[in-house]
């Protein structure tokens, strides 16, 4: 068994005729804090989603903790993505139907968690966003940036061993950009959480000091 | 699943369509059931009223007339038979003011003719009680005197037949039509002393059991007849209206079947609200499973949804199907004319085994559709889903 957190091996996707990932291998340490840039249709997001279990590797392993995601069945790998893995993406995914605090409480729900205790953190976390005014609000009455950090709250209200970001500041101005960026690498290393961010935007990118690059489906370096 | 509940329902579409679905699918199942509970109506009433007349059978001597002996109670009793009493029953016609009716005028000791058949009699008092409707038709009241008409028995030469004046005592109900209008009851001594034939009777009818099944009921009539010999012949009170309750019965399964299209629409629209919730409820469906909700949890959840709807569906069909019956059973002479149907009125009857098959006929459909749906939701991919779902 591997003594890494996350070790990619040889890792291949296809979607049609387009080659996503070919042949990518890599290993991610735990609590490390990591960025993956490249250009559009360079892999990253591939990447990040067969880590996050929310797709499946044609060829290749993806391993966390030594557990084979591949060979995962799907009920077992959507128990993964509720209880190991928290996500923040580019789009906010949040539900126009719940207001926010709901919104944040659904990993919670979804996974039976004591809910009580993810109220606790999630009043906490909100403070720590500046946030706390806005639960009993819905997302459509949410600026993007409130909105991305609503969507931040709700990838750590289970303290997830892994957190997965997709462009999390793709939407936003420089200043929300900045804050976002803080607030993800405080709350990752205050958590212990490994932290992966794909981003094309370089000045986010150097604010980690492990990037990776991809091309072409392939790590560059 | 309550949260995965409330999102599925959340919004007024979803509700009013749901409630369009229960509407449907519930008045759909009632009116099979309201069907079914008149056929079974019909045949119960009939019974019912074919026991009132000659209790649970009866049995004629191969000689026509005959004095039951001790050889017959004894054998009668060896079957189990709860009462039994002998009837005196021969044509007559009913005149009165000028009009005339053919009936069959029928001899009988008041008090055992009521524990063999429960009908409720009226007193004879030396006179005449008279069918429902046969009343009507002669407009016959209590105390009124009606001639009855008949022959004077096979003991006599005599062809001419007598005359003779009868108060009436009351009139009386069978239940079914036929009856009401030809049945008249006279005393059975009296009928055998004008009739000149002491101590015999006709007809010998039987009760049993309330409880005898008509199969049980077969079986004695069988074992009866090996006790009493060829010299009888016994017949089960529905062997008047044998093939009428056979047709029925037929009937009934038909009808059933050709009221499944009925389900059928009702299920199609109960398909389109599962397909509506899968299109309109997808975002919500394709988030649930990207932040950890495993398929059998969202099957499970669509599963109480769809059990919850029928489960309104069936209860709000058993209301309507209870007032369809309200309706029939107090509304139905205006719609059953006598002179058409057999019996007077109906009490649609409903049976559960009806109830279940009728209810969960409906719930297997709606779980063949929404397997097919949930198949169409596994099929695609999370990531894909939500991509699309969310752009």
């Amino acid at each position: 068994m591997s003594s890494h957190h996350i070790e990619i091996q040889s890792a291949s996707k296809h979607y049609g005729k387009v080659k996503a990932l070919n042949g990518a291998s890599l290993i991610f340490e735990k609590g490390g804090q990591y960025a993956l840039t490249g250009a559009s249709g360079s892999g990253k997001s591939t990447l990040l989603y067969l880590v996050g279990g929310l797709d499946r590797a044609d060829e290749g392993q993806v391993l966390v903790d030594g557990r084979n995601l591949n060979s995962l069945s799907d009920d077992d790998l959507a128990r993964y993505r509720g209880t190991d893995v928290g996500f923040v993406f580019q789009f906010h995914f949040l539900l126009n139907s719940l207001n926010c605090r709901d919104n944040i409480l659904l990993p919670s729900k979804i996974s039976a968690k004591n809910t009580k205790d993810v109220e606790a953190r999630v009043e906490e976390l909100s403070k720590q966003l500046g946030v706390s005014n806005l639960l009993d609000k819905f997302p459509y009455q949410l600026s993007g940036g409130e909105q991305q950090r609503i969507n931040i709250i709700r990838a750590l209200s289970l303290q997830p061993k892994l957190l997965l970001c997709d462009e999390p500041t793709g939407n936003l101005d420089s200043n929300n950009t900045e804050i976002v960026v803080n607030l993800l690498m405080k709350l990752a290393h205050e958590q212990q959480t490994t932290l992966i961010v794909v981003t094309h935007d370089r000045n986010v990118a150097s604010r980690f000091n492990k990037q990776i690059e991809m091309r072409d489906g392939q790590i560059v370096h | 699943m309550i949260n995965l509940l409330k999102i599925l329902l959340s919004g007024r579409a979803s509700i009013k369509f749901a409630l369009g679905v229960v509407l449907g699918l519930a008045f759909s199942m009632a009116v099979i059931l309201a069907t079914i509970g008149l056929m079974d109506g019909f045949e119960g009433t009939m019974r019912q009223g074919l026991r009132k007349t000659i209790g649970d059978f009866s049995i004629y001597s191969r000689d026509g007339f005959f004095t039951p002996d001790q050889k017959l109670a004894d054998a009668l009793a060896t079957v189990g038979a709860e009462a039994h009493t002998g009837l005196l029953q021969l044509e007559a016609f009913a005149l009165k003011d000028g009009k005339g009716k053919g009936i069959l005028l029928r001899g009988v000791e008041t008090s055992d003719f009521q524990s063999v058949t429960s009908l409720n009699l009226p007193q004879l008092n030396q006179g005449v009680v008279l069918g429902r409707v046969l009343a009507q038709s002669l407009n016959a009241k209590e105390s009124d005197q009606v001639v009855l008409s008949f022959a004077q028995g096979n003991s006599s030469l005599s062809a001419l037949p007598t005359l003779t004046p009868f108060r009436v005592s009351g009139e009386v109900g069978h239940g079914i039509y036929q009856k009401d209008e030809r049945f008249a009851y006279a005393d059975l001594s009296f009928l055998q002393k004008s009739l000149g034939l002491e101590n015999v009777v006709n007809s010998v009818i039987v009760k049993m059991n309330p409880h005898t099944t008509v199969e049980q009921l077969s079986t004695t009539i069988e074992e009866l007849r090996l006790m009493i010999g060829a010299d009888y012949t016994i017949k089960p009170y529905w062997s008047e209206f044998k093939t009428l309750l056979q047709a029925v019965k037929a009937e009934k399964v038909m009808i059933g079947l050709v009221l499944q299209v009925i389900v059928v629409i009702a299920i199609i629209n109960a398909a389109a609200f599962i397909i509506f919730l899968s299109e309109s409820r997808s975002q919500e469906l394709f988030l649930f499973k990207a932040l950890g909700m495993s398929q059998n949890s969202l099957a499970s959840g669509m599963k109480v949804l769809v059990t919850l709807l029928w489960l309104v569906s069936s209860l709000l069909a058993l209301v309507f199907e209870r007032f369809f019956s309200f309706l029939i059973a107090n509304y139905g002479p205006s719609f059953l004319p006598g002179d058409i149907y057999y019996v007077s009125s109906i009490d649609p009857v409903l049976k559960l085994q009806d109830f279940l098959m009728v209810s969960f006929g409906a719930l297997i459909w709606i779980a063949l559709i929404l397997s097919f749906s949930m198949r169409q939701i596994k099929r695609s991919p999370v990531l894909q889903g939500l991509r699309k779902e969310f752009s």
